[in-house]
């Protein structure tokens, strides 16, 4: 039996997680689900996302239901301005985690639908590239292969002359 | 719904005051499958790629465009071009590519886009996109209000966000194109777009899977500029590489300009250089040879005014040097050091000529001028010394005098017999004392030979590589050397002094004429080199 207001998550790996309801709702994902679910006492199987993950995602959440940011508010953001550098301290400390777990962050967030957690996830991988300042950077970085031939490569290098130059 | 009671209780408020949590970093030991050297964007679909990729900015986003074949098809994605042009919509113009022109050259000349701007670059010698720094994201461009061109328009409602190509709009754009180029031969316009590898290498680069590389397969070549119209991307890039081309031209101007003024600087100093020492080249020959005239008692003129050339000659170099402590301030140290030096040699000059010319009777004189020889030379080392080496007086004073006496002492010994003949001479020509010639020019004689021998002991020492105490430059060799010569020289004078025998002044200082003309003449040498090598590379750097 799940206390009153909580439901039980359970993550790929079998871990279970018991969670506000409301908390659990920021979830786009599991919100839908738990209005298809009439029994509140069933788990949720959460079943492409790690239970250290879902674990991550969730003190997220209670952290962001507890804290509600102002920005989201009053949001009248403008469509072509892209910020990076707005992140809030918290959740730049949240996502200040080796690269393996940042990924998994981004693909339960967007598996779970919880847009808040996917655009910041989103803006410190940007970042991660920001800092980068040649291809080659980001390939060493993100230990990306080069998959192009030669030729391509050199035809595509000629093309960007413009954003080669920078040193 | 939450009411309004439940939501303030009393933890909620207290969070509030207290600062926010910082999240705990998770103890959890890594799980061990989780590898580090492995690309994760491989695991991201294209849409999440997107929203990454939606943060970036020009820059970024064209160096994501060459990291590999899925973040190039990604970045190819006209919804981010479509952004960047409408964000910088001031500077990147859609409409300024003449599309007619750019397909005649590209597919006449095979040409690619970096070298057709550069041909149109050349047609607009000047661009009013100079001096822009695309740096991160265009934000620089913004403050240059002139550069405001129009752009976008109606057109912008043509494309979509989501695909790459409007398909519609290009068949209506195929129509035109047909009847308008009904002389070309279209198979032929399609090897020739083919045999571009710029398009081959935009369109081949993302994974075959991908629609947006399809869509770009199946357009018929002829239409490429019109696809190249629909996409963003490469409007941008089109645009960006001009920008590129134009502030590329920009820095190259930049670096001629300073490189000329560099040489003229250059060019400036070697002749400020060469004409101060031109003055003393030539004005030293001219006293000598007046000198040796008058002391052949071939010429009755005052020592002072037979000696205008030397005048002139120094008068000149104390104005250059004062030019170059105004102009450049006493950042060097040569000049304030020479300053002193030769202020001295004025003052000596002015007083012996005084003494030679009109007051033969003042006692005492050449010790004094020997004295502010000694002083302004001292001077000349400290200064130096002080500026080279940064030191604190104290210390320099004390390494001065522990390094510089030691290591020069053999200068000293050569300047304590300058003092001591000059002593005798007064000594015997002013308080009439009895001394004969020899003691008086013997001091003189040990000194220069001391310097003599000293320089040439150095000389054997490096030639066998063995570490000396001093820092022997060229200069300071030939000076050295030089004591030779004056040997000669003053064993000559002493020879007609004491009359034995009786040649002309000039056969006795031929010592030192000869010398000195070698002197001048790699001098000269020297000088027509440096400015013929300054013109050959000025010619090259040009």
């Amino acid at each position: 039996m799940t206390e009153l207001g909580k439901i039980k998550l359970v993550s790929s790996d079998s871990q279970e997680f018991e969670v506000d309801r409301e908390v659990a709702a920021m979830s786009q994902t599991i919100k839908n689900l738990l209005e298809a679910i009439e029994d509140e006492n069933t788990a949720i199987p959460i079943e492409n996302v790690k239970g250290e993950i879902l674990e991550r995602v969730i003190h997220y959440c209670e952290h962001h239901y507890n804290h509600p940011s102002p920005k989201n508010l009053t949001e009248n953001e403008n469509e072509y301005e892209r910020r990076t550098d707005d992140i809030e301290p918290w959740d730049q400390t949240f996502c200040n985690v080796e690269q393996p777990i940042l990924f998994e962050l981004i693909l339960a967030a967007n598996y779970l639908d919880i847009k808040p957690l996917l655009d910041v996830c989103c803006k410190t991988v940007a970042n991660l590239i920001k800092e980068c300042r040649s291809p080659e950077e980001i390939r060493k970085r993100f230990k990306i292969k080069n998959d192009f031939t030669k030729e391509e490569e050199e035809e595509i290098r000629k093309e960007n002359a413009w954003c080669l130059d920078e040193k | 719904m939450r009411s309004l009671v439940e939501h303030v209780n009393r933890e909620e408020v207290f969070s509030l005051i207290q600062p926010q949590p910082q999240p705990q970093p998770n103890k959890k030991k890594e799980i061990a499958f989780r590898k580090t050297d492995r690309n994760y964007f491989e695991y991201l679909p294209d849409e999440l790629l997107l929203n990454i990729f939606s943060n970036l900015k020009p820059l970024h986003l064209g160096y994501c465009f060459l990291v590999n074949r899925q973040f190039s098809a990604v970045s190819n994605d006209s919804s981010l071009w479509y952004s960047i042009l409408k964000k910088n919509q001031k500077y990147l113009d859609f409409q300024e590519i003449e599309i007619n022109e750019f397909n005649s050259i590209i597919t006449k000349k095979k040409l690619g886009l970096v070298e057709f701007f550069r041909k149109q670059k050349k047609a607009k010698k000047k661009d009013p996109l100079y001096n822009l720094d695309l740096g991160d994201g265009l934000t620089d461009l913004e403050t240059e209000d002139h550069l405001i061109i129009p752009a976008l328009g109606d057109r912008s409602t043509g494309y979509s966000l989501n695909n790459n190509l409007d398909l519609r709009n290009n068949q209506t754009h195929k129509k035109k194109n047909k009847t308008k180029n009904k002389s070309k031969n279209k198979n032929k316009n399609q090897n020739l777009n083919k045999n571009n590898g710029l398009y081959d290498g935009l369109f081949n680069s993302s994974d075959e899977e991908d629609h947006v590389a399809n869509n770009y397969k199946e357009i018929d070549p002829i239409n490429l500029p019109y696809l190249i119209q629909n996409n963003p991307r490469i409007v941008a890039v089109m645009q960006l590489n001009k920008l590129y081309e134009a502030r590329e031209l920009a820095k190259q101007e930049a670096i001629l300009k300073e490189k000329r003024k560099n040489i003229t600087t250059t060019k400036k100093k070697i002749f400020n250089f060469y004409t101060s020492w031109f003055f003393f080249t030539i004005s030293c020959p001219l006293t000598v040879a007046t000198s040796v005239v008058k002391l052949d008692g071939m010429l009755s003129l005052k020592w002072s005014f037979l000696l205008i050339p030397l005048w002139i000659s120094l008068i000149f170099l104390i104005i250059r040097i004062f030019m170059s402590v105004l102009s450049i301030g006493f950042r060097e140290p040569f000049y304030e050091a020479s300053l002193i030096i030769i202020l001295s040699v004025v003052a000596i000059l002015i007083l012996l000529f005084v003494k030679l010319d009109w007051y033969p009777k003042i006692l005492y004189l050449y010790p004094f001028l020997i004295l502010i020889f000694i002083i302004g030379a001292i001077l000349y080392y400290i200064i130096q010394d002080h500026k080279e080496r940064k030191k604190s007086s104290l210390d320099l004073l004390s390494d001065y005098f522990l390094l510089h006496y030691l290591v020069y002492f053999y200068v000293l010994i050569f300047l304590f017999a300058v003092v001591s003949f000059f002593l005798l001479i007064v000594l015997k020509s002013d308080l009439k004392i009895k001394i004969s010639l020899h003691q008086i020019f013997l001091p003189l004689f040990i000194g220069e030979l001391v310097i003599f021998a000293v320089t040439i002991i150095f000389t054997i020492l490096k030639i066998f590589n063995v570490t000396i105490p001093i820092n022997m430059n060229r200069l300071s060799w030939l000076f050295s050397l030089i004591g030779l010569p004056f040997f000669i020289l003053s064993l000559l004078i002493y020879l007609k002094l004491s009359k034995y025998f009786n040649y002309s002044w000039f056969i006795i200082l031929l010592p030192l004429i000869i010398p000195a003309s070698i002197v001048e003449l790699v001098f000269f040498f020297r000088f027509f080199l440096r400015i013929k090598e300054k013109c050959c590379i000025n010619k090259d750097n040009i």
